[in-house]
């Protein structure tokens, strides 16, 4: 009887000692998944600045190259009144074509 | 008069070309090309090797960007079970720890009980036997 009374003595507290530390293991668990989710906030913040600053980047490349083009063409329309040569030299350079004066 | 000068205003800085016949007044047939025309001819090319090269380096670096991102979440996701992982096997040790005390109690008690138990049941039924048939 008392040994009875003993085992289930010792019974309950090993499960509540089990209960304990699954409850422990839970709020690990939440601790963790709420850490991870944390650190993916944070991955994906820094992914969408990088790519605000790479289309940033990509647009004002874009601009330049079209000021460049046009700085060159204007260059290029005066050089029929002003500098044929240059003219020229230019088609040569970039089409390998003969000049016929 | 008047009408012309407009005309010409309006066209100016657009591209234009046009085909000359033999003996147009040019050496041989071909195609005319404006100043606006040819210029564009002549920075089309650079201009779209420059786009090209842009366009090559925009999209490399929007596809770094997301497998960044992919390889950031497969880490957080690789520490998050390995933490997971620690505490369970701690969680698991310390079940297994409280389970060996209660049966190594268990097992104590046990042993002394029965051995207690055995030694005063013989000696009290050897005795009873003893008396029962001693009939002297």
């Amino acid at each position: 009887m008392l040994k009875s009374k003993h085992d289930i003595k010792q019974m309950r507290d090993s499960h509540a000692a089990a209960e304990q530390a699954m409850m422990e293991q839970i709020e690990g668990l939440k601790q963790i998944h709420a850490d991870e989710i944390a650190e993916r906030e944070k991955a994906l913040q820094e992914y969408k600045e990088r790519v605000v600053e790479i289309e940033e980047r990509y647009i004002n490349a874009q601009d330049e190259i079209e000021r460049l083009s046009q700085e060159e063409r204007q260059e290029f329309v005066k050089d029929f009144s002003l500098n044929k040569q240059n003219l020229i030299d230019a088609i040569t350079q970039r089409y390998g074509f003969t000049y016929v004066p | 008069m008047y009408l012309s000068l407009l005309m010409a205003a309006a066209n100016a800085g657009e591209a234009r070309f046009t085909f000359l016949g033999v003996n147009e007044p040019a050496p041989f047939e071909g195609a005319l090309f404006n100043p606006e025309a040819t210029a564009e001819l002549i920075v089309a090319p650079k201009e779209v090797q420059l786009n090209c090269d842009l366009e090559f380096e925009y999209q490399i670096d929007l596809l770094q960007t997301e497998h960044q991102l992919v390889i950031q979440n497969m880490n957080s996701r690789y520490n998050a079970l390995n933490v997971e992982y620690q505490q369970a096997i701690s969680a698991k040790d310390l079940q297994i720890e409280n389970l060996e005390t209660v049966i190594s109690s268990n097992s104590g008690v046990s042993k002394w009980v029965w051995f207690t138990g055995g030694l005063v049941g013989g000696s009290a039924l050897t005795y009873s036997a003893y008396r029962a048939f001693n009939v002297n």
